[in-house]
């Protein structure tokens, strides 16, 4: 069964910087693949080229077989396939509802849209609770949320999350990652990059470890949380 | 000062903007030659309360008194640019390093309140000054180990040297105390054992440390002291092993699945 | 600065050797270039040079600091106002010397550079552009309406140029005596006074253009070409105008330069002035020193006494000759080394950091507030002696010359070159000045067939704008459509080449790859905008 998302020898950067060197990957549908690594390895960029804000050099992105290379950004959102960015960024001037709404922007059935707002209500009833607020009055774990809920609302198939937990109090992170379990049970696919390789790896059922834009180690998640070299650099066991 | 071995003490601080009160009536000290931590969840106001110590924000009501150089002053009433002359630093949250600038002249600009030279030494060239700061400054970048980078453009560095860059521009401030502002944020395990041992390395040289953080392996493994905001105010306060035990702080900072780092010696 | 071997820096090196030769390849020196092609060549270099020290001034506040001074031509224009009203006042001695005024000068549009700054050191930068806006826009009217003092819109000429020194003659006391007469004829409707004039002057020799015996022989050389014969020198006259008026007029060409004080004896119905006479040119300049009104004159006898120091103009510097050419390039040359000295200067420094940060610039301990108004002043001061340097270009200021786009020249200057970037600031000046006064001259297409003769001919629009039909063929003058082009540059810098030719940082990427990147991005974009999302 071809996967849902297959990146082959991506090469991308910015300007005459090569960032990525030949990335390979593979996201069945239904799972969660992690990405982890070191700082400036290449994540938050491999993100960015599936998503279509830096354009791959050469390589294959293929979303459900189609090739995401030749596509503007909105419209890979319109494909299903959804970014939520890295350092939440809401947008600061609009209230809660109003950024949630945006994030059905690309999608024309009224009653859709309404139910998933229930939904992510539901998800985050921190947000139901603020929704007339500005987005940039909420404290940090809240617009988190809130950029996870408004990528949401666009009805994604697969969710990219970069970094989600970054600079989140201990008891915010466990409910994070809690309501990304939960997303993927509700049958979002995922591919979550973070830092927090601990956690990351808890709730993944695939990883992979990425050093200087390339993909060093390929595994099922609870073997690299097992494997040696895993642990001393990046999960902070010695 | 209340007590001669504080090198700060607050009292009653309070921050409102609007209806909104950031901060509310938070009293806390620190002794000289420790290092202390400020957690609490986001929106608590531990930025804020750095920002009204360091005078970005004026406090509503409250005092701020700080052991300079020259002697005891009140934080609450000077200028903004004589916080740093007076002996305090910081590093912010969202990295904010010179852009334009290379490594080198960043931390330079840190030595700007410790040196003179206005217009007419620019033009007279002021060598000698010049060479003496660029010596000043390399030992700085040393000292936080970014030495031989000096010539690079500082968005050129990786995330964690950018890190180090902005401590090494604080550190050349000449600070009693220094404030971090999640130092460790975005720092994988490695990266993170580096920067615990650049702290003490700053502690050893005489520099108190305040500092905001959510890495609680760092909190516990480097603080003599934590202090815990929540909604503006102080909730707990003591030593990390006994912090980390409170209910208070559990229920809403650390939450209910939170396992204490073990066997961590501080 | 990234080293000075750099392929720019040899550039520019080779350019200043070529400035300072350049006088010297025309008709004056080696003749090596035909008289007309050099002349326009040197005030081409020199209108460069002016446009340097202005965008040198302009790229302390905007490249350094990063603010957007959008009304730079208030400091032009005070500038030149201010030292063409102040240059060689007699009340005030210290007047005499160009460098003192231009030197005031500035110091006028410093303070003004403060004063306008200082309201907005706590606002954001918006806000600075649009009280930089204002105030030359104030600056504009008030020199537009006001006068009496600048000569509203046909502003102020004929001022003499910049002397370095003047050679003395000697001192001339002149009796003059008027024996006024009944007219034979009565009074009649082109005499209505009715009465006649006759002066007679003591000594009788009013020619008073001589030299002292220790003049130089260059200056003798110039001195014989405005001898008694030639008229070029000051002379007193007498003029009886139709009966009404007696006049003693002093008329002096430049160089000449004579002080004048007239005295009238007794307690006859005149006048007498005391004026400085300055030679003017072009042409003649005439001023009444005494006169009197006949019609309330009765018969009699009128004495006066008139005193004249003249004065000989040496080296003149004005637009064409060797001198001024060295010495904006002498003024270019110090302000280039003030601001390269400055930018790497502590001062600099705290500049580049206001620029990029200035909540952690003041946490570092920078009075942000403080480094303003000094780059404020600093770039007033410039901008005012780069004023002054116009006004003694054009021997003319009027609001004609100092206008919005030159506000907005100065800036691309700037933005073209590379923002805060020195060397790109230079070469901005050179391309984008050399450009305008590229698209003035008219080129002509020699050879070209009936049919296209014909065609152009019976055009309109903007086609008979620029090109024109003569005798050798058709010819391209683009000057009246000059902004025209200077708006399509803009605007293709902005897509292709926003960070200016050599962007800052010493990052700028090779040209041509990065025309080709840019290309390609664009017509991604748009092609975009009409294709369907692939899959759908």
């Amino acid at each position: 069964m071809a996967a849902l998302l297959e990146l082959r020898q991506v090469h991308a950067g910015y300007g005459p910087l090569e960032v990525l060197r030949g990335v390979s990957l593979r996201v069945e549908e239904g799972q969660i693949v992690t990405l982890i690594g070191a700082n400036g390895a290449g994540k938050s960029t491999t993100l960015m080229t599936i998503s279509g804000l830096i354009r791959a050099r050469s390589g294959e992105v293929l979303y459900g077989g189609v090739s995401l290379r030749q596509a503007a950004p909105h419209q890979i959102v319109a494909l299903g396939l959804c970014q939520v960015p890295e350092g939440r960024r809401v947008f600061a001037e609009l209230t809660v509802l109003e950024n949630l709404e945006l994030g059905a922007y690309t999608r024309r059935d009224r009653a859709g849209v309404a139910g998933d707002l229930e939904q992510v209500c539901e998800l985050f009833p921190r947000l139901r609770e603020r929704a007339g607020q500005k987005a940039g009055t909420l404290s940090g774990g809240e617009q988190q949320m809130l950029a996870i809920g408004r990528a949401l609302m666009a009805r994604p198939r697969l969710l990219l999350l970069d970094e989600p937990s970054l600079g989140l109090a201990p008891v915010l992170v466990q409910r994070i990652f809690a309501v990304i379990r939960e997303l993927n049970q509700r049958g979002t696919t995922i591919l979550l990059v973070e830092q927090n390789a601990n956690e990351a790896l808890q709730i993944a059922h695939r990883g992979y470890v990425m050093e200087t834009g390339r993909i060093a180690l390929e595994d099922q998640a609870g073997a690299l949380l097992r494997n040696p070299q895993v642990r001393e650099a990046y999960l902070g066991y010695e | 000062m209340r007590d001669p071995a504080h090198i700060l003490e607050a009292e009653g601080i309070t921050v409102q903007f609007g209806g909104v009160r950031a901060v509310a009536g938070v009293s806390l000290a620190i002794r000289e030659g420790s290092i202390t931590a400020l957690i609490g969840p986001n929106g608590a106001g531990k930025t804020t309360f750095f920002n009204a110590l360091t005078r970005l924000v004026q406090p509503t009501s409250g005092r701020l008194r700080f052991v300079a150089a020259e002697g005891e002053v009140e934080l609450t009433t000077m200028p903004p640019d004589h916080i740093a002359r007076a002996g305090i630093a910081r590093t912010f949250q969202n990295i904010r390093l010179f852009t334009d600038l290379s490594v080198l002249d960043n931390v330079k600009v840190g030595l700007h309140g410790r040196t003179r030279g206005g217009f007419w030494r620019a033009l007279a060239g002021n060598r000698a000054e010049e060479q003496r700061l660029t010596g000043a400054a390399l030992e700085y970048l040393d000292f936080v180990g970014l030495a031989q980078r000096e010539a690079e453009q500082s968005d050129s560095l990786s995330y964690g040297e950018q890190r180090k860059l902005e401590i090494a521009r604080a550190l050349a401030c000449g600070p009693r105390l220094l404030l971090l502002d999640e130092p460790a944020a975005g720092m994988n395990p490695q990266e993170t054992q580096a920067l615990v041992e650049l702290i003490r390395r700053i502690r050893r040289a005489g520099v108190t440390i305040l500092l905001i953080e959510h890495d609680m392996k760092l909190v516990m493994r480097i603080s003599d002291f934590v202090y815990v905001l929540d909604h503006g105010e102080l909730i707990a306060q003591g030593e990390p092993a006994l912090v980390q035990k409170d209910a208070r702080v559990i229920e809403a900072y650390l939450g209910p699945q939170y396992r204490p780092p073990a066997g961590e010696a501080n | 600065m990234s080293g000075w071997r750099s392929r720019s820096a040899q550039f520019l090196l080779a350019l200043l050797l070529f400035l300072l030769a350049l006088p010297w390849l025309g008709p004056a020196g080696a003749e090596l270039l035909p008289a007309t092609g050099h002349g326009r060549l040197m005030e081409v270099c020199l209108l460069i040079l002016i446009y340097v020290i202005l965008a040198l001034g302009l790229n302390v506040v905007v490249g350094f600091t990063g603010l957007l001074d959008l009304g730079y031509v208030a400091f032009m224009t005070v500038g030149a106002y201010t030292s063409v009203l102040l240059y060689r006042q007699p009340e005030w001695q210290f007047t005499g010397s160009f460098f003192v005024v231009a030197f005031i000068a500035g110091l006028h549009c410093a303070l003004w550079g403060v004063l306008r700054g200082a309201p907005t050191l706590r606002l954001t930068g918006d806000y600075y552009a649009i009280v930089t806006l204002a105030f030359a826009e104030i600056v504009f009217l008030l020199v537009l309406n006001e006068s009496w003092l600048t000569g509203g819109p046909s502003g102020i000429k004929g001022y003499p140029p910049i002397a370095l020194s003047y050679q003395e003659a000697p001192a001339r006391q002149v009796e003059l005596r008027l024996r006024v007469s009944p007219d034979p004829r009565g009074s009649t409707p082109e005499n209505p006074s009715g009465l006649t004039a006759e002066p007679s002057f003591t000594p009788q020799d009013l020619w008073l253009g001589e030299l002292s015996p220790d003049a130089s022989p260059g200056l003798r050389r110039r001195y014989e070409r405005s001898s008694p014969d030639s008229g070029a020198g000051p002379e007193l006259r007498f003029r009886n105008w139709d009966g009404q008026m007696a006049f003693v007029e002093l008329e002096a060409q430049a160089p000449w330069v004579v002080l004048g004080s007239g005295v009238i004896d007794g307690e006859s119905p005149g006048s007498a002035v005391q004026i400085p006479l300055e030679g003017r040119e072009p042409g003649a300049f005439l001023k009444p020193l005494i006169y009197w009104d006949l019609a309330l004159l009765s018969p009699g006898e009128y004495r006066a006494e008139i005193r004249l120091e003249p004065r000989f103009a040496r080296q003149v510097l004005k637009d064409g000759t060797p001198g001024f050419f060295y010495l904006v390039l002498l003024l270019a040359l110090i302000t280039l080394g003030a601001v390269t000295l400055l930018h790497h200067s502590r001062l600099g420094r705290a500049w580049a950091a206001i620029k990029a940060d200035p909540v952690s610039a003041r946490s570092c301990g920078i009075q942000v507030g403080g480094e303003k108004m000094i780059a404020f002043a600093f770039s007033g001061f410039v901008g005012g002696v780069g004023g002054s340097l116009m006004a003694f270009k054009f021997l003319i200021v009027s609001t004609n010359i100092f206008d919005f786009w030159s506000s907005i020249v100065v800036l691309c200057c700037i933005v073209l070159g590379g923002m805060g970037n020195i060397r790109g600031v230079l070469i901005g000046a050179l391309c984008f000045i050399g450009l305008g006064e590229l698209l003035r001259e008219p080129y002509l297409f020699a050879g070209v067939s009936d049919s296209t003769r014909a065609w152009v001919e019976n055009s309109g629009g903007i086609v008979k704008q620029i090109l024109s039909v003569k005798e050798e063929g058709v010819e391209l003058n683009l000057a009246r459509t000059r902004y025209l082009f200077f708006g399509l540059i803009l605007v293709l810098f902005m897509i292709f080449r926003p960070g200016g030719l050599l962007p800052p940082g010493g990052r700028g990427k090779p040209l041509l790859p990065e025309l080709r990147q840019r290309l390609t991005a664009l017509a991604g974009d748009l092609f975009h905008l009409r294709k369907d999302p692939p899959g759908a």
